[in-house]
């Protein structure tokens, strides 16, 4: 009798443990669940515009906000990495947002960073002197990026068209090689390129100063990762402009540490600087606000000059691509 | 081994053990397979996405600048990967452009695609992005990334979008994991067996063995083998058990070597003892009978234990002894029980033989047993008779004679014989008192043997005890008065009424007053006192003599006892009277006793029954002893 108790009670111990280890076994999913909020991965390439995204991860703005940057060679690869859902938001110009736009893409406007005026540039070797000159020449160029435009906006300006130049396909990381070892005659590229090829004797053939406010550099994000992400990307917006107002108020500090990511020194980075204009909150409000807010109008302009230059295919709904909800 | 053990602990606790890491591995193994599933699919699809994005850019790169033989020697390179099933460049006519198979080069792209995978190469194509996802049957992962072709003569920015299809084996590492899994399983299986086996030997060696052992050591001890010793050895709780075990044996065989000692010394005793000794249980079966009893009634113990103790009885005791012991048990009325009696036993040989019975009862765990100690009084009462004979005999003999004697010397002293001198007349007087003194010895003499013989009679009438009182002071006035003593009345009780023999208690008072008036100083008073006391009538006689000894307490009311012997020529006496005396008052329902201090007096007294004259009659107490008449 006694045994059988003993046993009716080992298997009533032998049952619970079971239970128990079962339950540890099912439930370790729920103990362990993946993060709740979708990290934010920002891809850009090197342009001065930029660098107040990397001032503020120096700052330490981004501490407690899952946003990481991820650095690109050019502003192609950035697209490519957009497209493959490898980054949520990129810094990109307008021109460039209005090609994913076409491309079915839900791209969304969430901040103007900067208006390039002057730090877009076409360059030419010293035997060139104008756009005119390049007829015939082999011209370097980012052609699936904001390349593509300034060339065609120049070409446009001087009369001339795509096949009255030999196009040389090349991303802006390969630009300064290419235009150094003479492999083409002139280059589409912008800062901080601009200023090393200036260095070393390049001719300033065209600039964006030539096609004020058509050059806006903005920050996209993916429409489906921000509708559920807002909070993360306003987060964003508002330490950017917490990093301008650093980088205003402490100018000498913010160009130290941004000379050193752009491998300039702190002086040909505030002189980069020439070439562009950053957009302050207000004059992102004042852009980007209302029914017919000013930027529409520009990205109007801009889709219709693109379809113009066979830039874009076909039309896109600018309307849509602008979130001013953020700033 | 014990049939109840159906499931020793040797086997039990390494059998649960098995059960539970068992099922504990069964569960992780389904749990984990799956598991295992879902990591490498996850894991698959980030190695997918990193290698296709990779290529996506190296051949975005080549096909700028129109080496279209480096892509097909990176979309060739892909196939050294065994995981990848296939992998396509598609243009933008869905024509392969390069594969990892050659053949399919140039061909259409509808062919080398399901449905599922054509669809996502159409969206990848349209929307220009990149996607690995997993096949909807978890075999596979697909990846489909746009690439950029090389652009067409007079356009600025390249428009046309090729795709780079990835095919991506998931089942094949699945299996491979699955199996290694499984293997795992097996292995930690096995092991748990080992390790079962493992302790199923440690407790063999450690528990189950030493228990069994401790359990045939208790049951060869159980079946009296008393010097068994545990035979466990170590330093835990088993050995611990088995050393108490060795303890209580120990003890216990000590104490049943005692136990048989003392047993033996009882049996000695039992079988050397005269008297007859024979154990029966409460329905007289007979369980032991010792050689005095064989000796006794002639039988073999043998041929009694076992056997109803009325055997030994004759009739008619041998009818009534199931009757005896029925109402002793319903009633608990007891007819012989505690108390030595004269019986008849019947021998093997059909004679009767006079006994004497004792009845011990003895309660033994709620068992009513029964011990009789006979002994054979044949002889005894041979004597008795013999000396009865011999004292009547001697008692009729002599007063005969000395009727004779004393009526001749009354009247010499009388006178009848003419003038006899003085000194002749002195020794005639001491000749009539030594007549008289024999005669009452003798009188007393007859009187015990009449009532040890039980042939006195009692003539028992209602008694007015105070009138009795006032008939015994004057009937020995005469002695009284010769003695030199006076009598005194201290206490009266007016109207109290005994029933007895008048005769015999006059005799009972005569005895007591004459030995108050012997040890009495001259010219004291014997003290008379009548008294009520709890039912009874208490008649008690003082005197204020020199007492009774201590010594003398314990048989004062024997026969032929006095308390110096020197003083019975003295005071004269048989040394019967107090003997006789309480025979008469226990006759009557009475008790005597008496309290004495020595140098300040003896005090008799005597206690009867009041008889109330209304209502019951002669019904108080003094009919014929029931006990008695069994007699």
């Amino acid at each position: 009798m006694n045994e059988i108790k003993i046993v009716s009670r080992v298997s009533r111990h032998c049952m619970a443990a079971l239970v128990l280890v079962s339950l540890l076994i099912g439930c370790s999913d729920s103990f362990f669940p993946g993060s709740e909020s979708q990290p934010m991965r920002i891809g850009s390439n090197v342009w001065p515009g930029y660098e107040p995204l990397y001032l503020a991860r120096e700052l330490g703005y981004y501490e407690g906000l899952s946003i990481s940057m991820v650095e690109y060679p050019s502003a192609s690869e950035v697209l490519r990495a957009y497209r493959n859902g490898a980054i949520q938001a990129a810094a990109l110009t307008m021109d460039e947002v209005l090609i994913l736009a076409e491309s079915g893409l839900d791209p969304r406007v969430v901040l103007l960073l900067d208006v390039s005026q002057g730090g877009d540039v076409i360059l030419g070797q010293d035997n060139i002197h104008s756009v005119a000159d390049l007829k015939g020449r082999r011209v370097g160029v980012e052609n699936t990026a904001l390349g593509a435009y300034v060339l065609s906006r120049a070409l446009a300006m001087n009369e001339m068209r795509v096949s009255d130049v030999t196009l040389v396909p090349l991303e802006v990381n390969e630009h300064e090689a290419a235009f150094k070892a003479g492999k083409i005659d002139a280059v589409v590229t912008f800062e901080p390129v601009r200023t090393r090829l200036l260095d070393v004797g390049a001719t300033r053939l065209f600039s964006s100063q030539n096609i004020p406010n058509e050059i806006f550099d903005v920050l996209v994000v993916q429409g489906d990762y921000l509708e559920k992400n807002r909070a993360v990307v306003k987060s964003l917006v508002q330490r950017w402009f917490q990093t301008l107002e650093y980088q205003q108020q402490n100018p000498q500090r913010a160009a130290e540490i941004i000379a050193r990511r752009q491998q300039l020194k702190p002086a040909d980075y505030l002189a980069s600087m020439d070439g562009l204009k950053m957009v302050s909150r207000a004059e992102n409000i004042e852009a980007l606000s209302g029914a017919s807010a000013p930027i529409v109008e520009v990205m109007k302009r801009l889709k219709n000059s693109m379809i113009e230059n066979q830039l874009l295919k076909k039309t896109v709904d600018v309307e849509v691509l602008v979130d001013a909800g953020l700033l | 081994m014990n049939p109840l053990l159906l499931l020793p602990q040797r086997w039990l606790i390494p059998s649960v053990l098995l059960l539970f890491a068992l099922m504990i591995s069964m569960a992780a193994l389904f749990y984990n397979i799956p598991r295992a599933e879902r990591a490498i699919e996850k894991e698959g699809q980030r190695v997918v996405v990193q290698m296709a994005s990779r290529i996506q850019g190296a051949i975005n790169g080549q096909l700028r600048r129109n080496a279209i033989e480096d892509v097909r020697t990176e979309v060739s390179n892909l196939g050294s990967d065994s995981a990848i099933l296939l992998a396509l460049l598609i243009d933008d006519q869905r024509q392969v452009m390069a594969a990892t198979q050659y053949a399919l080069i140039g061909s259409s792209v509808m062919r080398l695609l399901n449905a599922e995978e054509l669809a996502q190469e159409a969206e990848s194509r349209r929307h220009v992005t990149g996607s690995a996802r997993i096949e909807s049957n978890h075999d596979y992962i697909s990846a489909a990334y746009a690439v950029t072709l090389s652009i067409k003569i007079g356009e600025i920015r390249p428009s046309r979008v090729g795709v780079l299809f990835i095919r991506y084996d998931l089942a094949r590492i699945k299996a491979t994991t699955v199996t290694a899994l499984k293997h795992e399983a097996m292995v930690m299986v096995g092991f748990i067996c080992l390790m079962s086996a493992a302790l199923w030997l440690i407790f063999y060696i450690t528990v189950t063995r030493r228990v069994a052992q401790l359990v045939a050591s208790t049951q060869a001890f159980a079946d009296g083998d008393l010097t068994r010793s545990s035979g466990v050895t170590g330093r835990d709780e088993i050995a611990e058990v088995g050393r108490s075990f060795d303890r209580m044996a120990r003890v216990i065989a000590e104490e049943r070597l005692s136990l048989s000692e003392s047993e033996q010394r009882i049996r000695v005793i039992l079988d050397n003892v005269v008297d007859g000794i024979i154990s029966m249980d409460g329905k007289g079966t007979v369980s032991a009978f010792n050689p005095a009893a064989e000796k006794i009634f002639g039988y073999q113990a043998s041929e009694v234990i076992g056997r109803n103790v009325k055997c030994l009885m004759p009739e008619p005791y041998q009818s009534e002894h199931d009757g005896y012991l029925n109402n002793y048990r319903v009633t608990g009325e007891r007819k012989i029980i505690g108390i030595g009696r004269e019986v008849e036993g019947l021998r093997a040989d059909g004679r009767t033989v006079p006994l004497e019975l004792w009845v011990v009862e003895v309660n033994q765990d709620n068992e009513h047993l029964f011990i009789g100690m006979v002994r054979d009084i044949s002889d005894r009462l041979q004597i008795d008779r013999m000396k009865k004979e011999f004292v009547s005999t001697v008692s009729h003999e002599l007063r005969t004679p000395l009727t004779s004697i004393k009526g001749s010397l009354g009247l010499v002293n009388g006178g009848a014989l003419g003038e006899i001198p003085g000194e002749a007349h002195a020794m005639i007087n001491v000749a009539i008192n030594n007549s008289d003194r024999l005669m009452l010895l003798i009188n007393d003499l007859l009187d015990i043997e009449k009532i040890e013989a039980g042939k006195m009679d009692f003539h028992i009438e209602p008694i007015n005890v105070m009138a009795f009182i006032s008939d015994v002071l004057s009937a020995n006035q005469g002695y009284v008065d010769e003695q030199k003593v006076s009598f005194k009345i201290t206490s009266e009780v007016p109207g109290a009424m005994v029933q007895g023999d008048a005769a015999r208690l006059m005799q009972v008072m005569a005895n007591l007053i004459s030995n108050a008036a012997k040890y009495s100083p001259k010219f004291d008073n014997i003290e008379i006192a009548v008294q009520r006391a709890d039912g009874s009538i208490e008649i008690s006689v003082r005197d204020h003599g020199p007492g009774i000894p201590e010594a003398f307490h314990g048989q004062i009311f024997e026969k032929f006892s006095q308390a110096d012997s020197s003083d019975t020529r003295r005071v004269g006496g048989t040394g019967l009277g107090l003997s006789i005396t309480r025979a008469i008052v226990e006759h009557h329902d009475g008790q005597i006793d008496y309290e004495s201090e020595v140098g300040v007096g003896t005090r008799f007294f005597f206690g009867l029954p009041e008889y109330v004259a209304s209502g019951e009659g002669g019904a108080v107490g003094v009919d014929a002893d029931p006990e008695g008449s069994a007699r």
